[in-house]
């Protein structure tokens, strides 16, 4: 089925990328990696063009080849979540495309200069992928053709409950933001739905006299394809996550610190120490001293740095941090008076980004699994 | 030698930035990041004059500071700064007139995309089967059967 | 067969796509318009690097060249500056008063620059980039060109040549006041 559209969303796909090089290499919008001079965006833009009207006029011309029928029964089936999941990645596809080509079309139009930056994508992008994320529990469970409502009911109840319990119990632990506790709960959910498949598929297998991680290891070999791709689901649920919790409670404070002086900000406390200069090899330095307590943990010393370079007109600054499990710290250095009385210091606080990281490599562990070579047993 | 110094010392001046007076009356901080989240930093590409490392965001961020302490709305505070910089210095276009169509478009292509996977899951339901299932030997139909009522167990 | 043509109105779709970006080549993503042509100058108070206090409403009735610069900024404000000293004697009895506003500088640096470049017009430096804000600069350098009536009516983006700058005064001049 689908055998046009695939097509269509392949040539899209390689026509996006050449955008994407198009886009910041000619110059039309500020980009750093533009080429200040020369004509080499008209020729990106000519293959552009060819790529694009060629292939689709070709796929145009050739469509009666192409048309295939797919089949089902019901509206609720995995058909139909599966194009439903093409749907809404289209809808992002589309979101971000037209909201960086905006600026472009207001300017040709009206001659007004408009921006769209991340308050927009962010915004117009997350009912989308919280719709991704629903599909994603119900996708690999829902009946192929036609899921009946027994069906649901086997696969989807349990799950369903245990996510409206969890974004509940969010509620009363005090999250607010009506987003992050629809994240928490889809979570949970799909969650739920991963756990029901895989406990069910245990309990097939130890009927034959497996225990639970001979059941396990047998799943994860035999059908690598399902159970990797359940992995990568966990991975991507892990990001999630983080990607919720980073939005609902990180922090950040900005402030001037006379020499002794402390900022608090979650939990932390941050004291303005001194400064010290020195001379390195192509730059000159200024490194601030700052001790960090937490709630009675052993405290850290922090140095963020300012850093002068002779042909550069502005600082750089090298931020200091620690690294957690729940929360990252960053601690920047900004304006001091010349004498190390005083420094204006950024203390940012961000939440459970460790968590995309983890889940970035679970996800990637899933991959592997899910594309090792079948083994299947002997007839 | 000399010259190293001389140029150190130089850095060091340089470094001097007007310290700043005795702090106005305490402002929300967070206020001070919103707002200055959702300006565009006029120096450095498609940053936030939050996000912004530059002098330019850090004064900028001063002026946000000082406005609110002087009594100033946030809405107050983003008009100044629309007043004088246009209505690009926003990094979020403005929910009005003409810009109003980058709020809706992805809406409206969700919408129609919905009545087109309507309209294809009608025409796959309509479809009638064309293949009829092979016929199977009753050596496989036998073991199929043997191994149903095993998971039925 | 009706149906035929409609198929190509794919690749046709991609059409004006490709000229919008083509259009593209003729925008420059980095010039923003100014919001202030037109409208009232913002009025400042700074106080010079000689001392003295520099005031805009005192020179109501004159027409105003307002330069921002900065030391660091090379080459153009370095090959504008003796520029903007040209302009400065030749219009000085005419009725015209130049400013300068140094920002996000260093005093050493900066009175080197004027140093270089024998200023002898009110060259202020703006604190907390009050003034730089209020006249929506984003670079250096720049320079507003203010009518009589004190409203901004030029806003010249980058070096300025002898040329420009001529031309803006005898338009703001030849008005009647």
């Amino acid at each position: 089925m689908l055998k046009l559209w695939n097509l269509s969303l392949i040539i899209l796909t390689f026509g996006l990328t050449l955008f994407g090089t198009f886009l910041t290499r000619s110059g039309i919008i500020g980009s750093v990696h533009a080429f200040t001079q020369g004509s080499i965006g008209v020729f990106f833009l000519a293959f552009l063009a060819l790529v694009l009207v060629g292939s689709f006029s070709l796929l145009a011309s050739r469509m009666e080849r192409l048309r295939g029928q797919g089949e089902l029964d019901s509206v609720v089936s995995r058909e139909s979540a599966f194009l439903l999941n093409n749907l809404l990645l289209v809808a992002a596809t589309f979101t971000v495309f037209f909201g960086t080509v905006f600026p472009l079309l207001s300017e040709a139009v009206r001659g007004t200069k408009v921006s769209v930056g991340a308050p927009f994508f962010n915004l117009v992008n997350i009912p989308i992928f919280l719709g991704l994320l629903f599909l994603m529990g119900v996708g690999p469970l829902i009946a192929w053709r036609r899921a009946s409502p027994d069906n649901l009911r086997r696969n989807f109840l349990k799950p369903v409950l245990a996510g409206v319990v969890a974004a509940a119990a969010f509620r009363i632990l005090g999250v607010g933001n009506a987003i992050v506790l629809t994240a928490f709960g889809l979570v949970i959910f799909v969650a739920g739905t991963i756990l029901l498949d895989y406990v069910r598929a245990v309990r097939a297998r130890r009927r034959s006299g497996d225990d639970w991680g001979a059941a396990t290891w047998g799943l994860l070999r035999r059908q690598n394809r399902r159970y990797g791709g359940f992995v990568v689901h966990l991975g991507i649920l892990v990001i999630a996550l983080g990607v919720a919790g980073s939005q609902a409670w990180s922090s950040e404070t900005e402030t001037t610190l006379t020499k002794g002086q402390s900022v608090e900000l979650g939990g932390y406390r941050v004291r303005f120490d001194g400064l010290e200069a020195s001379e390195e090899s192509n730059h000159f330095k200024v490194t601030g001293a700052f001790t960090m307590t937490n709630d009675g943990r052993a405290p850290a010393m922090l140095h963020p740095a300012r850093k002068f370079y002779p042909q550069e007109q502005t600082p750089i600054a090298a931020v200091d941090y620690r690294l957690g499990l729940m929360k990252d710290v960053y601690l920047v250095l900004g304006d001091f008076a010349r004498d190390g009385s005083q420094a204006t210091v950024k203390l940012k606080i961000n939440w459970m980004v460790s968590w995309l990281w983890i889940g970035g490599l679970v996800l990637t562990l899933g991959g592997a699994l899910a594309i090792l070579p079948d083994r299947r047993r002997p007839a | 030698m000399t010259p190293l110094l001389v140029a150190a010392a130089a850095l060091v001046l340089l470094a001097g930035g007007p310290a700043r007076a005795a702090s106005p009356p305490a402002v929300n901080e967070e206020t001070v990041h919103e707002i200055a989240s959702q300006l565009r930093c006029v120096v450095c590409q498609s940053l936030s004059v939050a996000d912004s490392p530059s002098e330019t965001a850090s004064q900028m961020r001063g002026i946000i500071r000082e406005r609110l302490a002087a009594g100033e709305t946030p809405a107050q505070v983003r008009d100044y700064f629309v007043d004088k910089y246009g209505p690009w210095i926003l990094l979020s276009p403005p929910r009005r007139g003409f810009d109003l169509l980058v709020w809706v478009a992805p809406f409206l292509v969700l919408g129609i995309g919905l009545v087109m996977v309507a309209l294809v899951v009608r025409r796959w339901r309509r479809a009638p089967s064309r293949v009829s299932p092979p016929a199977l030997d009753s050596a496989v139909r036998e073991r199929i059967r043997r191994e149903m009522e095993e998971l039925d167990r | 067969m009706k149906t035929r043509w409609l198929r190509f109105s794919i690749p046709l779709a991609v059409v004006p796509v490709l000229l919008l970006l083509a259009y593209g080549f003729w925008t420059n993503p980095r010039e923003i318009p100014s919001p202030l042509i037109g409208k009232p100058a913002a009025k400042f108070t700074l106080t010079s690097f000689a001392g003295d206090p520099v005031s805009l409403e005192r020179y109501r009735g004159r027409v105003v060249m307002l330069n921002f610069w900065a030391s660091w900024c090379r080459p153009a404000c370095y090959e504008e500056a003796p520029v903007i000293e040209r302009t400065w004697q030749a219009y000085r009895d005419k009725g015209v008063v130049v400013l300068g506003v140094d920002v996000q500088d260093q005093d050493e640096a900066a009175r080197k620059f004027i140093e270089q470049f024998q200023h002898s017009f009110p060259n202020s430096p703006d604190p907390g980039g009050h003034v730089a804000v209020d006249y929506g600069v984003y670079g250096v350098p720049e320079t507003f060109f203010i009518d009589r009536q004190g409203r901004v009516r030029f806003k010249q983006v980058g070096e300025l040549t002898d040329a420009i700058a001529r031309e803006r005064l005898e338009t703001l001049l030849a008005e009647k006041p």
